[in-house]
């Protein structure tokens, strides 16, 4: 059969998609990103990823966040994201003049490729002293027996 | 091997014996917050700078003033080396001989490192432990730590700024602490921060306030998440993670 040709509209698309995969690469790296978003008055929480044999296991700092009601986790095989709401905006009195311009209303961190595949409604999570733990099982590869 | 230029830009020191302590972005933040304190808590002022071409083109302002990110502080027989910034790994080596150098000059009673030692179990630790390390000459320090409880390291590795330290102190026959205080590896810990304070202003025989770094711990974290995210880039690159290893000799 033979290739269907690419509209201009669909060639805009991949270059767009192409373009956006590069500049998370390079944000995800840290280069020039900051860890606010002064737009949705947003903070990036730190974040640290580690594996063991079974799970995923993803722990969030997120201080001045107090109940665990107020934070929201999604997950899907390949993604998780998190959004923790202050009860009332932070201001910090010494703080740097950008980050002065705004209130901060919450925290949002979304992982768009988890470094391997997860049960997400397997997941288990806590919430201690401003630390969010999220455990993830990984998917099992199937075994595959002999004949 | 070629050595890097660290220039340390102080005047002449008068205290006789001083305790030369070291706080560095390194496992928790923890020498950056515990030497934050110190300053504020003792009073110390600043007396002078440390530069090396090796460093980022950074200036720090606080409270208006310009100033570079390393910094000396002097206050009663203490001294304090502080970096507001991670040290650029090719940097650590140089930068650790030259102030053992200097503070050997300066014929202290110790160098005392605040460091921390990262333990994975930090979450479900009300009270993080404190280890020393102790090169031989600060052997006749022993027993007033053995007061104080704190438990010596028995086994295992040390990497980053603070094994720079320990080893060219142990090359100068310097006399060395390093206080390890168990805490997060990869986020700011002030309550660790806390307990290490206690414990230094015990040995120092100082009074050391700690209760504005356990009030405003929230903020400190929240206020440290770039520095920490800069730290831990250098951290991997000088294979922190090795922390957690234990070393191959035995018997």
């Amino acid at each position: 059969m033979p290739e269907k040709t690419k509209s201009l509209v669909e060639m805009m698309d991949e270059l767009f998609e192409r373009m956006e995969r590069s500049i998370n690469e390079i944000l995800r790296k840290g280069f020039m990103k900051p860890s606010f978003d002064l737009r949705h008055c947003c903070l990036e929480p730190l974040v640290e990823i580690s594996e063991t044999a079974d799970e995923l296991i993803v722990v969030y700092d997120l201080p001045f966040i107090k109940d665990k009601n107020d934070i929201e986790i999604k997950a899907t095989p390949r993604s998780l994201e998190i959004d923790a709401k202050f009860k009332k905006p932070i201001k910090l009195e010494k703080w740097g003049t950008v980050q002065k311009e705004t209130e901060f209303k919450h925290y949002h961190h979304l992982i768009r490729k988890l470094p391997v595949e997860v049960i997400p409604d397997k997941a288990i999570s806590r919430f201690k002293q401003g630390l969010l733990e999220i455990k993830l099982p990984k998917i099992k590869p199937y075994t595959i027996e002999i004949e | 091997m070629s050595s890097i230029d660290v220039k340390i830009n102080v005047g002449e020191i008068k205290t006789e014996k001083p305790y030369v302590l070291i706080g560095l972005p390194d496992v928790g933040l923890i020498g950056v917050i515990s030497a934050a304190q110190l300053i504020k808590s003792l009073d110390m002022k600043p007396i002078g700078s440390i530069d090396s071409d090796q460093l980022p083109p950074i200036a720090v302002i606080h409270d208006t003033v310009p100033m570079g990110p390393l910094r000396v502080y002097a206050g009663g027989n203490v001294i304090l080396v502080v970096s507001e910034i991670p040290l650029p790994p090719a940097l650590i080596r140089s930068f650790s001989k030259e102030v053992v150098k200097w503070a050997k000059s300066l014929n202290p009673a110790a160098i005392l490192s605040l460091a921390g030692i990262p333990v994975p179990n930090r979450m479900d630790l009300d009270q993080p432990g404190i280890y020393t390390v102790t090169s031989e000459p600060a052997k006749n320090m022993l027993a007033k730590l053995e007061a104080m409880q704190v438990q010596k390291l028995e086994e295992g590795f040390m990497a980053g700024p603070y094994a720079s330290i320990l080893n060219y102190c142990i090359a100068e026959v310097v006399p060395n602490i390093t206080f390890l205080v168990q805490s997060h590896m990869n986020y700011p810990d002030p309550g660790a921060a806390a307990i290490l304070l206690e414990a230094i202003a015990k040995f120092l025989n100082v009074t050391v306030d700690i209760e504005p770094l356990l009030e405003q711990a929230e903020e400190i974290r929240l206020r440290m998440r770039d520095t920490m995210k800069r730290t831990r880039d250098t951290m991997q690159q000088v294979d922190k993670a090795q922390e957690y290893e234990i070393p191959a000799f035995y018997g």
